[in-house]
Parts: C-alpha cells; structure tokens; sequence
C-alpha cells in the first residue's frame, strides 16, 4: 500500500469515526508521514496524531482505524452516504460479479465479523424546526439572558459605588458654579452570562424530542459564548452544529450526524466526561443548564460527586425537567433525587415554550436575579434528601 | 551549529537533545510535532492543562535556534491594532509641532507616516524580524482572546502579511515559527486548528516528572523528589480537587523545599508550603495531609 492510499483510506475510516478530517489534513498528514519516514511507529502515530486527529479524546481511535485499513476494510468502509443510496445495488452487482470467483464470504466477513470502536448507536429523523415556537423562544431566552446575567455588560447606571464618572460630575458642578460638591460614580449593570447545556436526549426523553432540538437551537443563541453538549450514554458536543444560521443544515446535521439518540442514560458519568474533558471551560461567568427527565442507570453516588463538582465551579445549574409542569410531580426519580441540593431552580420545559409561564416563573423583572432568591422562591431544598 | 544550520539538518533525535541541553524534558511525541512544525511551516497549536510547560516550549525552541521570541500574550478584548501595529501618536505630535516651530510643513504627512513613527506589536514584528534565523512567534493562551481575533489569525497565519494603509503590505521575509497554546476554556474554532499542527500536552509521566525536577530543582535529597511526584499526582487523581497541580507547581513546591533544605516530607513542612501546589482555599480545606502521607508511606515501603 503506498502512502496515498493509506492516508486516503485512514481519513475516509476518521471520518467515518465522526472526526473532521478535509482534504487539508490529509495533505498535512502526507508530508508529515514522509518527513518521519524510518523513525518507527511511535513517530508515524504521533505524525498522524499532529496532523488529522485534532481532539485528544479521540486518540484511541487512531490504532483501530490503522487496523480498519490494514484489514482492507478502510477502502470500501466509508465510501460514505453518497454512495449509500446505491450501495445495495451496486453491492449485489459486486457481489454477483465476485461470486464466481468464490470470494463473496471472504467480502462479507470482513464487513460484519470486524470489532468497531463506534458504538451501535441510533440516528434519527428528526421534524423540521417550527417558526413559531422559535420566535416565542427567542423573546424568551432573551429574558433569560437578562435574568441569570453575572457578567458586566457595556452599560453603566448611576450608582453610589464604582468608578468615578467625570463627565456627569463636571455636569452636576455647575449648580454650584464649577465647584465639585461631590463625584458622580457609575457601575456597569450585569446583562451577560456564558452558558453550557447539557441536554439529555435519551431514550426516556423521546417525547419531547422536537423540544430539544428547539431548545438546543434557542440555548444557542442565549450569547456569545454558549457551548451545548448531548448525553445519554457518553456525552457529545453539539455547539459546531448548531452554529450555522439554516434551520434545515441544523436539522440535518443533528440528524445524520449525531447518533447519542434514545439510549440509556449515564448522568453521572456524562457530567464526569464533562468535568474532565471541558472542566476548564466553565468558571463562575457560566451558567449551566441541565435538561433531563432524572432517569439515571448509573450510579447515583458518581452523579452526586460530579454534580457537586460542578456546583463548586460554576455560578448555577438550572435543571429543566419535562415533567416537572405536570400537576402533583415530586422529583422522585434517582437522578433528581441526587442532584436536587445542588441545584438553584427546578422548572418545567414549558417556562421555554410559553412565555407567561416564563414569567410566573422568573418574575416581570428584567434585573439579574440574586441567587439566594431562587431557593426562597421556588422551594428547592438546600439540603440533601 | 548556528541556528540556521540547525533547522537545516534538524532531527528528532537531535531536537529531545537539545531540548534536554535546555532543561526541558519532553516526550519524544512533542519532539516529533515541533520537529513536524519547523519541517513543514506550519503553525503548531499546543492545548493542554495549566501549568503544563506549553508557554515555556516557545522558549527553550527559541534558545535553541539562537532566535528571538515574540510574544503575543492574548485575553478578552485584544484587537488586531494591539496585536499588529500602532502610530506613535505622541511623537507624531511632537514632531508637527517641531516642524511648526521651524516653518518647514512640507512632506509632513509622509514624514509621519513612515516607519520612524510606527510601533510594531508583536504580530507586525514577528514578520518584520531581520536576521538568518525565523524568529519563534508565541501566540500565547488563544482560547481567551475573542473568536473574532481568532478570525483575524486565521489570515495572519494563511499569508504571513500584514496591511498598513499608509505604507502598504509587508510580507514576511522568512515565515516565523509559529506556536499558539491554549488552556482550553473554550473550544479553539475548527478553521484555525484546520491550519494548524496540533498537540495535547497531558501530565507527565512519573518518570519524566522525576527527570524534570530533578534536572530544574538541585540540592534536594532522591527520596524527596520521588515523595512530591507521588504526593502531586495522589492531588491530580483526585476528582473533587478544583485547580489540579501542574509541572510548573512541582517545580515550585520543590524549590521552597530546596530552600527549607527539607530531608523529609513532613506533616508541618507539608502543611507550610502546601500553598505553593494548591491554590484555592476550598482544596485546601479537602485535603488531609496525615492521610495522604500516610498513602505514600505505603506506597513507598
């Protein structure tokens, strides 16, 4: 095999692994390899590892993608969805025509027997985006924004402390005939909030599916810097797709790329994913938005740590739970249980969807709200249960 | 061998080498991708943990190479103008004000805006650098400058050349070597990692973190060496510790203990320089130095 084929047959198999390997890298990856040339494996693994795999928690994908081309699978494993419409046909035309050359079990085998490190995972169709709903989300989360804000913004009001504002204080000096009686001081008003949201998109949520991706889209937009995570059984980041400004690209992209949809529900060990891959991302300017039902098959006790943790370095969890509008609910799944002293407000999705329950919720104001008022004001208890 | 010459019979062997010359230990992975990175021309994005020896690789490589370092040190709000180029303004005045007073305001405009009169920030100088050897551009912390600067850089990085309206382009005469480092508090957007090399720089292994310490750190007794790699890396495990203890902080911890001429790891000497690896009140409060103590002298016997 020469190095063109390999490095061709090694981006289809990283591609096909769901990493971002263009033509670019593999161009990269082709000087790099040769430059290299005789210094052993070690060096060939970092050389690849330098030029097409970008994301340090994919390392381990690389030696099993290298096996996928050694095997010979790597050519034909990812000829990709354009050729998937054909593929059945021009498989039995292939197979037909290698079928008397008595290979067609040897073909197959190599196909199916072979270990994969992706996981059986599910993909889904999903609806197209309503207008409406978004429009009524957007005034929402813009309320929102200004509710759970932490960071100063551009604006500043007059105010007894801060910095002094000279302009204003020449100004009032003129009363008294050009002698300053007293500085004029001005604060900057908190109007900013950096976001993570982590939402659950496991099995149990499958109802509500068209309002996750609503809500993915909406906590997107909530500012500037935002990142949006999925989990069900591992944690993905989702941010890169919903960055894009077509409703239908965002649709297709969560579609076709994304395959977290309706299995089991890890939230402890997603949250620890979380913790130990982004942990330096979130600091006291973040906000995090937790969406899930509290379904949990994993250990209680690990979800209670990692919570805990992220109690510690971040400003507040919000935790949004489908069924929590419903009337008599008591947060008595495991997960919710187990989270329920960390976290600073309990709502239902509907304070997302309609937005007078937003403000029954979240009160007329548009003033940052203090923390201590959300635990006063809707009974989350402090202590744990 | 002068630097240029360096970069011309440049090997891997030869770069962990002269890496160790410099009292940096490093993997032969990093080698390879620095290797890679003066190789190829590109751009080398290094992301890792704080504390980890990311910035100070700019700096051995360019001790290495007998260059200069320019350093762009980013945060929230940086521009291109802070990062390019700025006019001298002040002197500017002062010198319509010299040619004010001598009657000659010919040719002002041109006077002033030349190059007398222009402050090169570390982007403009980095490819303005005269001299046989690139100079070693580093970007330092990219993930806490803005994404529009991110932008900018993109660029900055595809051309190497910069436009200053009165004067015109200036393209680099020999491209910089280029490192960005990153702490990763937030995602490095996937076109500037497109046009880059990159590398995670991880903790080290017990091994390379003995090697290290005791390569930067001298007068302090083997057992007590050994005892801190332990002691730092029981704190790294630890799932509720916020801020973990890089290289940087074992080095520092060291070098107290180097000048306490410590010959054991004790409860009090623990508990008096523990600041110097944990740094917020809370670990603190979490760790319990008897039993940790107590961990590594199990271990240890």
């Amino acid at each position: 095999m020469n190095l063109y084929t390999f490095v061709t047959d090694l981006s289809r198999v990283l591609r096909k692994y769901g990493l971002k390997v263009g033509i670019s890298e593999s161009i990269d990856a082709c000087e790099a390899i040769s430059l290299v040339a005789g210094g052993g494996v070690q060096d060939l693994l970092t050389a690849i590892r330098v030029t097409m795999v970008k994301d340090p928690t994919r390392y381990h994908l690389i030696e099993e993608a290298i096996q996928e081309v050694a095997s010979g699978a790597g050519g034909g494993g990812d000829r990709g969805e354009s050729e998937g419409q054909e593929g059945e046909q021009a498989g039995s035309l292939r197979g037909g025509a290698q079928r008397g050359k008595g290979q067609e079990q040897e073909r197959v085998s190599t196909q199916y027997v072979m270990y994969s490190p992706a996981e059986a995972l599910h993909k889904r169709t999903l609806r197209p985006l309503d207008v409406t709903k978004l429009r009524t989300g957007r005034r929402i989360i813009r309320r929102m924004k200004r509710r759970l804000a932490v960071l100063p913004g551009r604006r500043s009001k007059y105010s007894k402390h801060g910095e002094i504002e000279f302009k204003r204080t020449i100004r009032e000096s003129f009363k008294t005939f050009g002698e300053i009686v007293e500085f004029k001081r001005t604060l900057k008003t908190l109007t900013r909030a950096r976001l993570v949201a982590l939402i659950d998109i496991s099995g149990s949520m499958d109802t509500y599916t068209d309002w996750l991706v609503r809500a993915m889209y909406l906590f997107s937009r909530f500012t500037r810097r935002v990142e949006i995570f999925v989990f069900s059984t591992r944690l993905r980041r989702v941010t890169d797709y919903l960055l894009v400004s077509n409703l239908e690209e965002i649709r297709r992209r969560l579609s076709e790329e994304l395959d977290l949809w309706g299995s089991g529900t890890r939230i402890g060990y997603c949250l620890k994913t979380f913790l130990e891959s982004y942990g330096n991302l979130v600091d006291k300017t973040w906000v995090v938005i937790i969406v899930s039902d509290g379904w949990d098959t994993g250990e209680p006790e690990l979800l209670r740590e990692s919570i805990e943790m992220l109690r510690q370095r971040v400003s507040r969890i919000i935790w949004l739970n489908p069924h929590s509008d419903k009337p008599g609910f008591k947060p008595l799944t495991i997960g919710m249980l187990t989270a329920l002293p960390y976290i600073d407000i309990l709502a239902g999705t509907s304070i997302m969807e309609d937005y007078h329950s937003f403000l029954t919720f979240f009160g007329k104001s548009i003033k940052p709200m203090k923390r201590s008022s959300y635990q006063a004001r809707y009974g989350v208890s402090a202590r744990p249960i | 061998m002068r630097g240029a010459e360096l970069i011309k019979n440049l090997s891997i062997d030869m770069l962990l080498n002269k890496l160790e010359e410099h009292l940096y230990v490093a993997d032969r992975s990093l080698a390879t991708a620095l290797y890679l990175a003066i190789k190829m021309k590109k751009p080398l994005l290094i992301e890792g943990e704080p504390g980890c020896g990311k910035t100070e690789i700019a700096k051995v490589l360019a001790e290495i190479l007998e260059t200069d370092l320019i350093r762009l040190q980013c945060y929230e709000g940086l521009d291109a103008s802070d990062a390019i180029y700025e006019w001298n303004y002040p002197k500017q005045l002062l010198y319509i004000r010299l040619l004010e007073s001598q009657g000659s305001m010919k040719d002002v405009e041109s006077e002033i805006f030349s190059e007398r009169f222009l402050l090169k920030r570390p982007l403009l100088a980095a490819i303005m650098h005269e001299g046989e050897v690139p100079p070693v551009l580093l970007i330092d912390e990219i993930d806490r400058a803005d994404e529009e600067f991110e932008g900018f850089l993109l660029e900055f990085l595809a051309e190497f050349q910069a436009t200053i309206p009165e004067i015109g382009t200036i393209k680099a005469r020999q491209q910089p070597i280029v490192i960005l480092t990153s702490n990763r508090t937030r995602e490095v957007g996937d076109g500037l990692k497109r046009r880059c090399l990159y590398y995670y720089q991880s903790y080290p292994s017990r091994e390379r973190e003995l090697k290290i310490l005791k390569l930067k750190v001298r007068g302090l007794p083997d057992n007590v060496v050994e005892k801190i790699v332990d002691f730092v890396n029981l704190i790294r495990q630890r799932q509720d510790i916020l801020k973990k203890p890089g290289i940087s902080e074992s080095i520092d911890w060291a070098t107290a203990l180097a000048k306490l001429s410590a010959k054991d790891l004790t409860r009090d000497i623990v508990q008096s320089t523990l600041p110097c690896i944990v740094k917020t009140q809370e670990d603190l409060q979490r760790l319990d130095i008897d039993s940790m103590l107590s961990m590594l002298g199990g271990r240890s016997t």
